[in-house]
């Protein structure tokens, strides 16, 4: 190759990884946590907007299964005894949400809340191909 | 009732025994394959070969016995065996109890092993007579792959495994969001892209091997990979319009780390599509496509891992298992594999000639591999940041749709604009008299196109005017190819016009079955733009009576309905739809209760409008006593991306199919390659 | 259903595979000798491809000049550079067939 295309074919590579570059750093990303990382706080979660996983033990005042925004669950953590309760006040609920199933729900804590993202929870089916999303 | 117990576990112990013994051989077989083969290559033992690609033949044969056997017990409800146990019920519908299969992991790793033997010995029965030196490589590559994956469905994640505990009187049924037709043919499609890259791959290292690498064994590799490529399309947009149907949250394609698993080993072999053609042209480029070979098989087998390692958070994979690490090690091995066979092999791969100028098809098509493989990577990015991000800082990470959106027009805007200069572009270089022949006329669409839809209203959106205008632009190229084409060959052969488009067709097959591919892309960038910056979304709560209004569409609240089917019960709205006060008749988005599985699921509906190029979507969100919840949609264009997969499945189909004049004179050249020496 | 019927059934489908494999050997070999390329079969071979290639490269020109796609200019030198390299390919074949006679008639090889 001479070294003309060459140049312009190096200068093409960097200007798309520099695009690439710049974006992750002006939009950053999103952390994920668990429930006992949300609460110690762990890189700020307290105060991002955050994914947060967790199982669901139960929902307030209604059955999990079946269950249609607004509502309140409350999220195990995996490893520890500690919970918090997720108001999802709108959005679709996947099919696969009953009590005892793994979510993962996007949104940011208010006081002793986590307050969800409209349309953020997705719930995935242990052992199973499931196809439980409700968010896209 | 103990005797009937005994009896029907004896009964299914002979069919899970047969399906387990017959694993087992397909390991053995596969083993004996590989061995034979390497042995072979090296003593150049004709027979051995023989005998080596019998036993890949038969290894196919042992997994079919398996595969039968497990759809025995299916069909049977023999549940003492453990994945028809925990993915069937007595209710279940026998086309889901056949396609159950590859429900499970285990199942799906003996669909991905039924689909590798017999690829590998469709390969065998192709190369009988042919590529004698190649084969024994060929055949030691594939066989190691099935050695792998034999022994992951034989010994790690068998789908023979027996219940643990009692032999339960009914299954837990299957998922019902599996329930559906597209589940039928989705994942089979899937696994014949995926695991069909595993041939060109093959093909390629026998040939570093061999150091041998010529006509014949090019057109072999381009037309498997012609045919995973287009299998793995096929696959995703089958993937998509489940998603869209059954998954019911109005859109297809979420950028779940699974469908980018299947969308970048796609993307690679586009590169190679393309950059192949510029090998066999110029003879350049020839590192650069051993690279993507290579790297479109890794992709697959990473595909295929992150499905199983529950390594990152998705909807669709399976919970962490075994055969997670063990993929990641199989990974390993073909990355180093094919490094070093590379390594070994790179004064071969000398180019032949060099990149004359930068406005030509060559540095179009290098251009589109830069996009392209650009794009994956920066997919590949995405899905493995949780992991990077958790390794790094010891908290994860991650990056959502708005990342992966942003890269798709980044990357598919250009990417867009040269699927339009390529093809008319020369090659070698374009002077600038050619390029204005070639371009003012695209070039003029694209801008009055983009004025006028400034007008109605679409600038809106920049990017969806934008693709829309590149629409414009490429469709205008590919009408002008076809029509100079076209004239072109009724000037030297005469005949009517239907008459030359068909030979000219015929005799470029790979050329226009390109463009009819290139064609489908503009269809899908259509729906996909259309659909994506100019939808209308609306949620409401209506009693009996109540209305609402979306995207010039009224729908009217007219009461509950319920129904039974084999499985479920269901519940649904009955919406009355109109439009500026004609009825349009009505939808019935519901909820079905499936008692076994004790799920309850969203069952969309929707009003597909050709005359206006949009769908009505409806999504019943909540009942109670006196109203409904209704969320509805209006996604313009939608119907272009299934389309799309129509038109895509025509240009594969033509760009495959085996012209005889190719065969024709390649057997002639080697017949008289070899007559002379006699 | 006993156990008996299971090891027959097992024992049937294992000896099918072995007997396939071993086929190749337990016949008499019918196909053609293994045909070993000599290094001048390869060169003849690389040399009718050359041509080929030059030939289809030649069409597609042909083609592209018809379409508008390449300028009269860049057609004719194109074209020349073209058959040129088949012209090579079709002389370098030429030489290969009057070695290959020379090295027949040398008399090592008759007498």
């Amino acid at each position: 190759m001479t070294a003309r295309p060459r140049l312009v074919i190096a200068l093409s590579v960097a200007s798309l990884l520099a695009v690439f570059l710049v974006y992750q750093l002006a939009h950053g990303s999103q952390l994920i946590v668990t429930v006992a990382q949300l609460r110690a706080g762990q890189d700020g979660a307290a105060s991002k907007t955050v994914q947060l996983t967790g199982t669901a033990v139960s929902c307030v005042g209604t059955s999990c299964s079946g269950a249609q925004a607004p509502f309140t669950m409350v999220l195990k953590d995996d490893g520890s005894p500690q919970t918090v309760p997720v108001a999802y006040d709108s959005g679709s609920v996947p099919d696969a949400f009953r009590a005892g199933r793994h979510v993962i729900v996007t949104g940011h804590m208010v006081g002793d809340h986590f307050v969800a993202n409209p349309d953020s929870l997705v719930t995935k089916c242990p052992s199973k191909y499931s196809g439980g999303g409700g968010g896209a | 009732m103990p005797e009937q117990v005994l009896g029907r576990r004896r009964g299914s112990l002979t069919l899970a025994t047969i399906g387990s013994a017959a694993l087992l051989l397909v390991l053995a077989l596969a083993l004996y394959a590989t061995g034979a083969s390497v042995v072979a290559g090296l003593n150049r033992d004709r027979r051995l070969m023989r005998s080596a690609a019998n036993a890949v033949m038969g290894a196919f044969a042992a997994t079919l016995l398996a595969v039968l056997a497990l759809l025995v017990s299916l069909v049977r409800h023999d549940f003492s065996i453990a994945v028809v146990a925990q993915h069937t019920s007595r209710e279940l519908p026998t086309p889901y109890l056949l396609t159950a299969l590859w429900a499970s992991q285990p199942g799906s790793l003996l669909l991905w092993l039924t689909v590798l033997t017999g690829a590998s010995s469709l390969v065998m029965y192709q190369n009988r007579r042919r590529n004698r030196e190649l084969m024994p490589w060929v055949t030691a590559v594939l066989g190691g792959t099935m050695v792998f994956f034999a022994t992951m469905a034989a010994l790690v994640s068998s789908p023979f495994e027996h219940v643990s505990g009692a032999i339960p009187a009914d299954g837990t049924g299957l998922d019902p969001s599996l329930q559906n037709p597209y589940m039928i043919a989705h994942p089979p499609a899937l696994y014949l892209g995926y695991v069909s890259f595993a041939v060109p791959f093959a093909f390629a290292m026998a040939a570093l091997i061999t150091g041998r690498a010529d006509a014949r064994w090019m057109a072999s590799v381009r037309r498997w990979t012609l045919f995973a490529w287009a299998s793995l399309g096929v696959g995703m947009l089958l993937g998509a319009h489940w998603a869209y149907v059954e998954i019911g949250w109005g859109g297809y394609w979420a950028w779940d780390p699974v469908e980018n698993a299947a969308l970048m080993p796609w993307l690679a072999g586009t590169a190679y599509l393309h950059s192949v053609m510029v090998q066999e042209k110029k003879g350049m480029l020839k590192v650069w496509n051993v690279v993507l070979v290579s790297g479109t098989f890794a992709l697959s087998i990473l595909g295929t891992f992150l499905t199983r390692s529950g390594v990152v958070n998705s909807i669709h994979s399976f919970v962490q298992s075994p055969v997670g690490p063990a993929l990641l090690g199989f990974l390993a091995l073909v990355l180093a594999f094919s490094t070093a066979m590379l390594v070994w092999r790179l004064p071969l791969l000398r180019s032949e000639h060099r990149l004359e100028s930068l406005v030509s098809r060559e540095a179009s098509f290098l251009f589109n591999n830069l996009l392209l493989l650009a794009f994956a990577f920066a997919i590949l990015w995405g899905v493995i940041f949780p992991v990077l991000s958790e390794s790094v800082r010891g908290i994860r990470s991650t990056v959502s749709v708005p990342y992966y959106n942003f890269f798709l027009v980044a990357f598919g805007l250009p990417l867009l604009a040269l699927t339009g200069i390529g093809p008319l572009i020369a090659w070698r270089r374009a002077t600038p008299g050619s390029l204005w022949r070639m371009f003012r006329w695209p070039v003029v669409s694209a801008l009055a196109g983009a004025a006028l839809l400034g007008l109605l209203g679409l600038g809106s959106s920049p990017a969806g005017l934008t693709a829309f205008s590149l629409c414009i632009f490429v469709s205008v190229t590919i009408g002008l190819e076809f029509a100079r084409g076209t004239a072109a060959r009724r000037a030297i052969a005469g005949g009517s016009w239907p008459r030359a488009l068909v030979d000219l067709v015929s005799r470029n097959r790979r050329r226009y079955g390109g463009y009819v591919v290139h064609l489908a892309v503009v269809l899908l960038v259509v729906g996909i733009a259309a659909s994506g910056a100019y939808g209308s979304v609306n949620e409401a709560t209506l009693k009996r009576g109540q209305s609402m209004e979306i995207g010039g569409y009224t729908l009217t609240y007219q009461g509950l309905t319920q129904s039974r089917q084999a499985n479920s019960t269901e519940t649904a709205a009955r919406l009355a739809v109109s439009r500026d006060g004609s009825s349009l008749g009505t939808l019935s988005p519901g909820q079905r209760s499936y008692p076994i599985e004790d799920r309850v699921t969203n069952e969309v509906d929707i009003h597909t409008s050709f005359t206006r190029g949009d769908d009505l979507y409806a999504i019943l969100q909540g009942v109670s006593r006196d109203s409904v919840t209704i969320k509805a949609l209006v996604n313009p264009m939608v119907s272009l991306i299934w389309l799309a997969g129509i038109v895509f499945l025509l240009g594969a189909a033509i760009t495959i199919w085996p012209d005889p004049r190719e065969a024709r004179q390649l057997a002639r050249r080697y017949a008289t390659a070899l007559a002379k020496e006699a | 259903m006993s156990t008996a019927l299971e090891a027959a059934a097992v024992a049937a489908v294992v000896i099918a595979a072995v007997l396939l494999v071993a086929w190749p050997f337990l016949t008499p070999y019918r196909g053609e000798p293994e045909q070993v390329l000599s290094e001048r079969d390869r060169e003849r071979l690389r040399l009718l491809e050359q041509r080929d290639t030059a030939y289809a490269d030649l069409r597609d020109l042909e083609q592209d000049h018809r379409t508008n796609k390449v300028s009269d200019i860049d057609y004719e030198s194109e074209r020349r550079r073209l058959r040129a390299q088949a012209a090579a390919a079709l002389r370098a074949l030429d030489q290969l067939e009057s070695i290959t006679e020379v090295a027949s008639r040398t008399p090592s090889s008759e007498d």
